[in-house]
């Protein structure tokens, strides 16, 4: 299925809304397995994201502008003796595109499906 | 960690390694870290949460599974980039030498077949093994020395 160039599918949104959420509580930069369980609690739900579906969403997102991301300092991967992160930021696009998001549904409950599932 | 979880992961990798394979190396490093970031993080939350191995393996490969469609379409969407896409040129040669090997592959086959000779009848087999066989028998014993008188 071939979308519209600049046009945000219902993840996407999800994830917009799941940063800004972050940003509020004082989290500016998240990981990908952060932003996943993000979403998985606020749609109240067991599965996560999958793998493929986040990350090509979280790749579109960058590319339109509405998320930017670094890797994180590899000292500090080294320290805590894990693998390093790839840290993203919502820029002030992506902030406006989850406040529109936020003023066009404000009080839309769930659907069944995404009860159950997180938002593909 | 179980052997269900051992397998899971390897299959995560194995697919990521898959779909990122001749991939630009920032395209498939970032990918291949960001997966692998993401399980230590999914492992070490779950294990926190107290999951068994078998629930974190069976959400692992859940993940892996419903994500399988948009890996082929990131992957489809980084091919058709114009930065990425290979010359045309190099397309038509690699089809062309494809299509010359299979070519010279069936011709192969195809000579094989008809140089061969024409398979003996079955009787002329059986004659032929019923001939040859005694020779490989050992001989047989000697007569036993006749009867003293």
């Amino acid at each position: 299925m071939r979308r519209k160039p600049g046009r945000l599918v219902p993840l996407e949104i999800a994830i917009c809304l799941a940063a800004a959420t972050l940003h509020q509580r004082g989290v500016a930069e998240f990981h990908g397995y952060e932003m996943a369980k993000t979403l998985g609690d606020a749609a109240d739900t067991r599965l996560l994201t999958a793998y493929g579906t986040l990350y090509r969403a979280l790749g579109r997102l960058e590319k339109m502008g509405l998320v930017t991301s670094r890797w994180e300092d590899p000292a500090v991967p080294a320290r805590e003796n894990r693998p390093g992160r790839r840290l993203y930021t919502l820029t002030a696009l992506g902030e406006a595109a989850a406040d529109g998001a936020r003023g066009a549904a404000p009080a839309s409950p769930p659907t069944r499906a995404r009860r159950r599932l997180a938002p593909a | 960690m179980s052997r269900l979880l051992c397998c899971a992961i390897a299959l995560v990798r194995g697919w990521t390694r898959l779909y990122t394979w001749r991939m630009e190396p920032p395209w498939r490093d970032d990918r291949r870290a960001e997966i692998e970031s993401d399980l230590w993080e999914f492992h070490e939350d779950a294990r926190r949460r107290g999951w068994s191995p078998e629930r974190i393996a069976i959400h692992m490969l859940a993940r892996l599974c419903g994500g399988m469609p948009h890996d082929l379409l990131w992957r489809l969407e980084y091919e058709h980039e114009p930065a990425h896409r290979r010359p045309s040129w190099l397309t038509a040669a690699a089809a062309a030498g494809a299509a010359g090997i299979a070519a010279l592959w069936v011709m192969f086959l195809i000579s094989t077949f008809v140089s061969l000779p024409p398979l003996p009848d079955s009787g002329a087999v059986v004659r032929v093994l019923t001939r040859a066989l005694p020779a490989h028998e050992p001989p047989p014993p000697a007569p036993p020395p006749p009867p003293p008188r």
